[in-house]
């Protein structure tokens, strides 16, 4: 009697513990990302025109690129969350430049992010297209192709840092295309 | 002493040296070739001959070139030379031939060895799957080289994107 009450404890402990252990999966967190897309200009009567977060940056970049004056675009926040496995979470956002008409289209097809702090995010396909008016032939049809300028590349960014990715000569006045994402997780 | 003593004498100093006889004459014969004039005068012969002789032995005699005819060989056995030269190769070739040995029959060693598989011959569908499969591969997309830029911010990285 004695036995079988020992055999019957050890069981239902066991029982327990298994219910109790967290899944093996890796969490998945919520990670924003703030874009700012920039304008590297190279005419003399250029001024910086950025918002006061982006100060230290610009300056970083005036001391490396020889662009006179670097504007701000467009920025935007853009919130997924982290993929697990080999699950793509895309996202994606467009809308269209104030006062330069251009079409833009951002977005990736996943993000991952490390286990253990401080965070680092890793993002699998990001990009960001500009487009400019589409022609149409006199049949109806789209004619040519009106990308203006892309970027497309993988990244691993630390959170809260300002990862700046840039292009050059993306018309023929030479200005740069500059993205500046700042990402974030939300637990 | 008499002429006849004397004389012989005086031939046998003159066939030994001149000096030495001139040494030697002293005493008796020297007494007789005072006393002798025959013997005197024989003695001045023999002692002009003397000096004449050796003034000739360190004369140089001109050089002769004396040609001998070269004696000529004669070889009894020359002419059994091919003959044995013939003999000496059939001798050769008696040696170097191989011995002869009792010769298995054909067919015992056919059977004694095992038997090797022949490689089977390839066939048609083998002959198709070995050809080379045609894939058709799409063109890679070349991606931009990229360049990581450390600043002095710590919280500001920039890559550069340059199209190849």
């Amino acid at each position: 009697m004695k036995r079988a009450f020992c055999l019957l404890a050890a069981a239902g402990s066991m029982a327990w513990g298994q219910a109790a252990a967290p899944p093996s999966e890796p969490s998945v967190k919520n990670v924003e990302l703030t874009v700012y897309l920039l304008s590297g200009v190279q005419t003399a009567a250029a001024a910086d025109d950025v918002p006061q977060d982006l100060v230290s940056t610009v300056k970083q970049l005036h001391s490396l690129f020889p662009y006179k004056g670097y504007k701000l675009a467009e920025s935007f926040i853009l919130r997924g969350r982290s993929a697990s496995g080999v699950q793509n979470q895309s996202a994606r956002t467009e809308g269209v430049l104030p006062g330069s008409g251009l079409h833009y289209n951002f977005y990736y097809n996943r993000v991952r992010v490390s286990p253990e702090k401080p965070y680092m995010v890793h993002i699998d396909g990001l990009g960001i297209i500009l487009t400019g008016p589409q022609n149409y032939g006199p049949d109806g049809k789209m004619r040519g192709n009106n990308t203006v300028a892309s970027i497309s590349t993988d990244l691993d960014l630390a959170e809260n840092q300002k990862t700046v990715v840039g292009k050059s000569s993306i018309n023929s006045t030479g200005d740069a295309l500059i993205l500046v994402i700042v990402p974030k997780v939300i637990e | 002493m008499t002429c006849q003593d004397c004389e012989l004498h005086l031939a046998q100093l003159e066939a030994a040296q001149l000096e030495a006889a001139q040494s030697e004459i002293s005493g008796e014969v020297e007494e007789h070739l005072h006393q002798c004039a025959e013997c005197r005068a024989l003695h001045e012969h023999l002692r002009a001959n003397a000096l004449v002789l050796e003034s000739l032995r360190t004369e140089e005699l001109p050089r002769v070139v004396v040609k001998v005819p070269r004696r000529k060989h004669v070889y009894p056995w020359r002419p059994l030379y091919p003959w044995g030269a013939i003999a000496a190769a059939l001798f050769a070739l008696v040696l170097l031939a191989p011995r002869s040995q009792p010769v298995k029959p054909v067919a015992s060693q056919v059977a004694d060895e095992p038997a090797q598989p022949a490689p089977p011959p390839m066939l048609p569908q083998a002959r198709e799957t070995a050809k080379v499969e045609s894939v058709r591969v799409r063109p890679q997309k070349i991606e931009p080289l990229k360049i990581k830029m450390l600043t002095p911010d710590p919280d500001v990285v920039i890559y550069w994107l340059i199209e190849n």
